[in-house]
This record gives C-alpha cells, structure tokens and sequence, in this order.
C-alpha cells in the first residue's frame, strides 16, 4: 500500500511546475516583519536585568498575583495593546512578567492572553493574573462579553469549549475524537457561538444550548469572524487562477463580493465593527480599506500601510503605522464618508518589542 | 544574510512548492504557503543560518499554515465522483487518480501525516517533531487515514502491508 502512495505522491509531484519564485516580494515582506520585532540582540544590561527580576517575580509567583489593585470594569472598549510581558487598557497597566505576550482578547471581565511557547490561556482582571485553560497548540481563541471559546486536548482528541468567565459555567462542548478540527469555532457574537462543521455553519444560542444550520453542506467559503449578524468569508474566485475573494455575507440574507485579494491570503485580515456596519480590510502591504456596507462606498485610512488594531466603538478604530516610530492611530469614519486618522499615543513599543492588539 | 537566503530559497523552492502542493492540492494555495513560508524563514533567518534547519523550518511552517487553513475551510467540501466499478490494481493511472481524490478528502493532519510519511520519507519521531504531536499521534493518524483510503477503495487496490496496515 504505501508503495502506490508513494508513486501517487511523486508523480503528482513531478508533474506539478512550480511557478516563478518571486524573491523581491518575500525579502521586502520580511525585512516589513523584521522591523515591527525586536532586536534582541541590542538589548541594554538594563533591559535585561529587568526581565531576570520579573521572570524571578513570576517563579515566586506563580499565579503572579498584582499588587493591590482596583477591581477595573473591562465593559469599555478602550484602547487595548500589549508590549512584551506588560498590557495596556486604557491608562491602566497590567504587568504579566515573564516572556512576551503573544495574542490578546477583550472581554467584560478582564483582557485574556496567552504567552509565547506556553499553552496557558491567561486572564488579568486588573487585580490578579490566573489561568483559565490550557489549549491545544496552534488553537484560536474567542472571545466576546463574557464568554470566551477555545479547544483543549483531551486523552481521546480535542475538545472545543466555550465558558462563561464570571461563572466559570461551561456553555458549550464538542468532542473532536478522530479529527482533532481544533478551528471549527468561527466566532462568539450577540451571545451566539458559530461553529463550522463538514461543510455547514452551526449558530448555537448559549443561554439555550439550541443549534440552528445557517448554512447548509456545501458552503464553499472559509467564515474568517461573525459580527453584528455580518460574515466575513474568504472563497476562491471562479476560475482556478483567479485570486481569493473576500465576502461580506448579512446573516439573514444574501452577501457581497467586498474585495479581490492583492496579496496572498495568508496576509489578510477582516474586521467588521461591532453593529456590522462597517468592514476593515488589511490586505498585505496596502493602506487598510474601510467599506461601509450600507453605501457600498470604500474608503482608504491615506496613503501610508497601517496595521489594524481593534474597534473601539461602531465608527472609530485603532491602528499603527507600518513603519518605525510606532504611533497609535486612531480613525474614525465620519458621516461625509471620508475617514480621519490622527496619532493618539507616540512610540508606543520604544525599545522594539512586537505591538499586541487584540483580535476581537 | 540576503545573499545566503536568497541561495536558500532559489535552490530549494521547487522542492518546497512541490511539498506544499501534495499538502493542500491546489496550485495557487500551494504558491501562496510557500510565500508566506519562505517570508517567515527570512525573518528568522539569523537563527537558522544552516540550510537543514532553515529547510526543516520552512517545511514545518508549510505544514502547519496548511493543517491551520484547511481546518479552518471544510475539507468536505470538494466534489467528487464514485470510484466506477472494477477498478483493477493494474490501472496504474486511474488507481492513482482516484487515490489522489481520496487522498483530497482526508483531514488536513491525517494527509499531512501521509505526505511526511511517504512522499518525504521521515520517521515517524521526525514527522511528530513537524506535526508538533505525540509519536503516538503520529501512528494513530496514519492508520486511521490508510484505514479510510482502503475502506473506499479496497483492498485490492490499496493491498495490506505485510505489517498490516502499513507500518
């Protein structure tokens, strides 16, 4: 057996030509990458002396308790960001020690985190740091009000749970025991969690348990986030060649071919604001795009590329520059149409270190 | 470091999208994973400096960008015909044809499993160290996903292992 699959592996191999290697693309792409993260080889004797005294913290604390703290209410969405080990919400400061923060989520009842090379995900409540799961490698984390949804190993697979934060109360469960499809959580919104199963698109309600098939086998697309009723999806164009499209789909409705992909698909993102009015592209190295899906209209955040950051309220988004210093920006939509950017904090990640938003 | 990356990524992109076409089965996807592979090698590229290991990573990155991307898109969705009757072990091409499809159909890790296994020919220690599993994962993903290609196909076409199902 393994003979035939080696032969169907290496002819299917040999007769597939690979396309010209476009090397200026990946090494201006890279050297982009290179310069958003730090330079660890010029780290200063102080630098250094203050991460061996915050990783010492952290060993002798391992629940790396905060010194006393006002309980902070999290239900605003204030300007959120991470720096190494530390969290920005607002004017707040949260200091986690340790390694660098690698992804960050906003919820009511704290800002969730997880670490670089640790599968502990993490919340800070502003009075205290503790661990709420440990998941799966490579697993995507949700999160939304106070619910929050990840993908733990199991002994038999995986499982996908979503649980309240406050109650501790698990809403949701799936067991992956054959296939560990650790991804098929799509997004929690509007006290929905969406799941993608076998070609469907599940909507459970998680004060009922209820499931409703809102999309039926065969849904072609990959849904990338769910919010205020709007789908993002990705879906191949028409004909073998033609580039990935992004799709904003009403629920409810039909949906709109938004936006043919410049770059590769891996360098995406689509944000949609939190009622579903408005859609934010970053699309490799261009300026982010704001589409309003009432008008149609698309917009562009000028000229320079920018990096999303996370919505603050229905029109007004926080980004950065693509560039050194690194300034946070914040945009806001205005009626006329057009957008308004304006620097609201400067040179937010001094010494180098990668900039964390949130991805909700 | 250009001039080394670039020697790097000329000498072993073929072989690179070659892997990344067997794991994903389309040729624009393929085009892109090694894109953004070989974006991410270059920015860790003063840690690899050896080529084995810069290759090593490259691959693994493919490898997970794919399991992470399939998972997301359902892997169910690809239309296919019944495998017509009387399909002989002798029909080389279409018994590779159908076991291509079939191969399509798989789960992302199972494939990928597959791919390492018999088309890279590493261990099933090194396909663990790429996959970021358990060796026992490893093993349990092969069977099951050679179990699944001969329950479709038979086993006339997909013939036991002497060791059974195929190591």
């Amino acid at each position: 057996m393994t003979d035939i699959l080696k032969e169907t592996f290496t002819t299917r191999a040999t007769e597939t030509e690979p396309p010209p290697l476009d090397l200026d693309a990946i090494v201006t792409t890279g050297t982009r990458r290179l310069r958003r993260r730090r330079a660890a080889k010029i780290l200063g004797t102080t630098l250094m002396a203050a991460a061996v005294i915050a990783t010492g913290l952290t060993v002798l604390r391992p629940h790396a308790v905060e010194p006393a703290a006002p309980l902070h209410a999290f239900t605003d969405r204030k300007t959120t960001y991470a720096v190494s080990g530390t969290i920005h919400y607002g004017s707040t400061t949260i200091e986690t020690g340790g390694r660098a923060i690698q992804s960050l989520l906003l919820t009511d009842v704290g800002v969730l985190f997880t670490k670089a090379g640790s599968r502990s995900l993490q919340l800070a409540d502003g009075r205290s740091v503790r661990t709420v799961a440990t998941i799966a490698p490579g697993s995507t984390v949700l999160a939304a009000g106070e619910t929050a949804g990840w993908v733990e190993p199991t002994p038999n697979g995986y499982r996908t749970i979503v649980k309240n934060l406050r109650t501790g109360d698990e809403v949701v469960r799936i067991d992956h025991i054959e296939e560990p499809d650790r991804d098929r959580l799509v997004a929690l919104d509007g006290g929905y969690a969406y799941v993608q199963e076998q070609g469907s698109l599940l909507r459970i309600d998680l004060s009922t348990g209820s499931r409703r098939t809102i999309r039926q086998a065969g849904f072609t697309k990959q849904a990338l986030t769910i919010r205020g009723d709007q789908m993002v999806s990705i879906g191949s164009g028409d004909l073998p060649t033609s580039k990935p499209v992004i799709w904003l789909t009403d629920l409810g409705g039909s949906g709109s071919q938004v936006q043919e992909l410049s770059g590769s698909q891996f360098d995406v993102a689509a944000e949609v604001s939190p009622e579903g009015r408005y859609l934010v592209i970053s699309d490799g190295n261009q300026a982010l795009q704001v589409y309003n899906r009432s008008t149609e209209h698309r917009d562009v955040t000028g000229s320079q590329p920018r990096i999303f950051g996370h919505w603050l309220s229905e029109t007004t988004f926080v980004a950065t520059a693509a560039s050194r210093p690194t300034d946070l920006v914040t945009c806001t939509v205005r009626t006329a149409g057009d957008i308004a950017c304006e620097v609201s904090q400067r040179d937010v990640a001094p010494g180098g270190d990668q900039l964390v938003f949130p991805s909700n | 470091m250009g001039e080394e990356f670039a020697e790097f990524a000329r000498g072993r992109h073929g072989a690179l999208y070659r892997y990344a076409y067997l794991l994903v089965g389309e040729r624009g996807l393929a085009d892109d994973l090694v894109q953004e592979a070989l974006i991410k090698t270059y920015v860790a590229w003063r840690r690899l400096r050896d080529p084995n290991a810069a290759e090593a990573y490259t691959r693994k990155v493919i490898t997970n960008t794919a399991i992470n991307w399939w998972r997301r898109k359902s892997y169910h969705e690809r239309p296919y015909d019944d495998l017509p009757e009387g399909i002989a072990p002798t029909q080389d091409s279409s018994t590779r044809l159908w076991l291509w499809n079939e191969l399509l159909q798989l789960p992302p890790r199972q494939r990928a499993a597959l791919v390492l296994r018999y088309y890279e020919d590493l261990t099933e220690v090194q396909t663990a160290e790429v996959l970021n599993c358990a060796v026992g994962t490893v093993k349990s993903q092969v069977s099951i996903a050679l179990s699944k290609l001969r329950a479709r196909l038979g086993d006339d076409v997909l013939p036991l292992d002497k060791a059974g199902a195929g190591r």
